[in-house]
């Protein structure tokens, strides 16, 4: 599936890359010429709260790119469609509920999804985290790159359950019993300073950068990322899907709806949640490619909100898709 | 941080169960807590108020009110009942 060219359907200030082009990426070599030392996990170096942390001993340097989107692949699992505009997106992202599609929005009810065997739905997660301290949380991921899950900040670095987690279990497309992309066990985990130092809520969102062993985004597909305008957010039917704990952690559950606010770095909307879908994605569906413009962290009676995709997440996303090719 | 422990109306804990913050004072984060073999989970508070969880154990998921000052260090719930 090829991203669109057609500038009439984009925001005047994106961008889009082409499928297998490399972009305009350029390293960006690290301002630091010294560093401290970095006490669990911490990265004290750096006062830039997108700067990465991470678990792993070797650690990298996070690259800075100029574009503001980058497509997700579709993979063995098969695509419904390849022209769907924005304004259809609830449509395009669930076509089984297309004859429901206006009841859909506005309605405040979570829909099941019954395939998780179809993209984009194969490419979301089900996480089965383990903490420092040994205690058991479930949240969701969205595969970016064969090996990259992107999922929130507190699902990789529990700040009350001693830091990193210990390790993350990653399921594609788990529905029940059936794990039909097996189950990969991560230990690779990214997050930003602004996350495992500041604990900001703007900062929530990390990977988990599974083994060279395993490729379950190679077959399942990969969502692209994005940044994009206030104005088109705002404009945006916005898609999130997850694995909510109130029905077992193991379905996979489906709304959709635009945003009710949208800020610097924080998307807000009504789209009903439940503890389990931290790190789930909330996405875009521009020209059949969809693109993840937020990572779903937080509930709250006066709106659920994701962190939102800007130009220094879009960053490390790129950085840490790289790492999982 | 306040240890919440959920059990059944028999007094058995709930071990194994998932936990979810369905609604609390403020803001929280939407991650599932899984109960221990003690039923219990570690909860982080986010004010003074009313919380309701969602407990899914044996397939059903239930409501269970309760509200927390931040002073106590374990609370105590059962999980009423099916129907």
């Amino acid at each position: 599936m090829t991203a669109s060219t057609k500038a009439s359907r984009r925001p005047a200030e994106t961008e889009h890359e082409s499928p297998g082009d490399s972009g305009t990426a350029s390293a960006v070599p690290s301002s630091m010429t010294t560093e401290f030392e970095s006490p669990n996990g911490l990265d004290l170096n750096n006062t830039d709260p997108n700067t990465e942390s991470t678990n792993a001993k070797a650690r990298s340097v996070a690259v800075g790119e100029s574009d503001t989107s980058e497509p997700g692949t579709v993979g063995a699992a098969p695509g419904e469609f390849d022209e769907v505009s924005a304004v259809d997106a609830i449509v395009g992202s669930y076509p089984e509920l297309a004859e429901r599609a206006e009841v859909i929005i506005g309605l405040d009810e979570r829909i099941r999804v019954t395939n998780t065997t179809l993209y984009p739905w194969s490419a979301i997660c089900a996480l089965r985290i383990t903490a420092a301290n040994g205690s058991r949380f479930i949240g969701t991921g969205w595969m970016i790159s064969p090996r990259t899950v992107v999922t929130a900040g507190h699902c990789v670095y529990l700040h009350e359950e001693g830091g990193w987690a210990q390790s993350i279990t990653v399921i594609p497309g788990c529905d029940d019993a059936s794990e039909p992309y097996g189950s990969h066990l991560g230990t690779d985990l990214r997050s930003v300073t602004g996350w495992t130092s500041s604990k900001n809520r703007e900062y929530d969102y990390g990977v988990i950068i599974l083994p060279p062993s395993t490729r379950p985004g190679a077959t399942t597909g990969t969502f692209g990322f994005a940044t994009r305008t206030d104005a088109f957010l705002l404009n945006a039917a916005l898609n999130l899907s997850g694995y909510p704990g109130d029905k077992g952690g193991r379905q996979q559950w489906f709304m959709a709806q635009r945003p009710k606010s949208v800020s610097e770095r924080v998307i807000t909307y009504d789209i009903d949640t439940m503890g389990g879908q931290s790190g789930s994605p909330v996405w875009v569906l521009e020209n059949g490619q969809r693109y993840g413009v937020g990572v779903h962290t937080n509930g709250n009676s006066t709106g659920n909100s994701a962190t939102r995709v800007t130009s220094g997440v879009f960053n490390n996303f790129s950085n840490w898709k790289n790492l999982g090719m | 941080m306040v240890t919440v422990a959920f059990q059944d109306s028999s007094g058995r804990p709930l071990a194994g169960a998932v936990v979810s913050v369905a609604a609390a004072p403020g803001e929280f984060p939407d991650i599932g807590m899984v109960a221990d073999d003690q039923g219990e989970i570690s909860l982080t508070t986010t004010g003074t108020g009313d919380y309701e969880f969602v407990v899914f154990a044996d397939g059903v998921a239930q409501h269970v009110d309760t509200h927390i000052t931040g002073a106590e260090d374990h609370v105590a719930l059962v999980v009423p009942p099916r129907g």
